[in-house]
């Protein structure tokens, strides 16, 4: 599941969801937020998304990566707007059976995540000036 | 003519001046109305750089259009 959350990722709560024994496996990614980015001090990002989509988009992912490795428990969360340094920008576990597994699932899902899923981040530096981050 | 509803996101939201429009257009297809929205604000970015979505899907550029539809072009990803 996804959530698209506007308050701070609570990841206590997140790992207490996972409850499933037969995972002996359980890789947790953080996101953490910068603050530089390109040579320039960064205050904040700003992150925006749109839902329908996102959540489609996420499910084909797990979907995919269902085919590919046996997940057992997978969870993810993305923050959305603003977003300061230091703080978590997106939490994602993945439990699999065994460690390689797990490792090798997570790093397929946040991959395909950054490159797939419709949210976008514009940075905001402390020089007053913004930038949207991959802007064609 | 058959009427779509736009909605723009992120750095096309903000060249464009609006979150979205209700528009009237002969276009045919996801790539007919990009083109004629590029044409209008201006919109620098070519149609290999974005991907369309029709009606909460990501669809395919030469997907036909269709009176009512709920029409995004997405810009590159940058999440996470």
């Amino acid at each position: 599941m996804l959530t698209l959350s506007n308050e701070p990722i609570d990841d206590r709560t997140l790992r207490a969801e996972h409850h499933a024994h037969t995972a002996g496996a359980l890789v947790v990614f953080e996101g953490i937020v910068r603050n530089y980015s390109m040579g320039r001090e960064v205050t904040h990002l700003e992150y925006e998304a749109t839902p329908a989509l996102a959540n489609a988009e996420y499910e084909c992912i797990v979907q995919e990566a269902s085919r590919h490795y046996p997940l057992i428990w997978i969870r993810c969360v993305h923050r959305l707007g603003l977003v300061r340094p230091g703080e978590t920008a997106i939490w994602l576990g993945v439990a699999t059976g065994h460690r390689a597994e797990a490792f090798e699932a997570c790093r397929y899902v946040i991959d395909h995540i950054k490159a797939r899923l419709p949210i976008w981040k514009k940075e905001h530096y402390t020089d007053g000036d913004s930038g949207w981050i991959n802007a064609p | 003519m058959k009427t779509v509803h736009v909605e723009y996101v992120a750095m096309i939201r903000e060249t464009v001046g609006k979150p979205h429009e209700a528009l009237s257009t002969g276009a045919e297809d996801l790539a007919g109305l990009y083109a004629d929205l590029a044409a209008r604000y201006h919109l620098p970015w070519s149609r290999e750089a974005l991907r369309p979505a029709l009606n909460d899907r990501i669809a395919a550029w030469d997907t036909a259009i269709a009176h009512g539809d709920r029409i995004l072009f997405l810009p590159p990803s940058s999440g996470g």
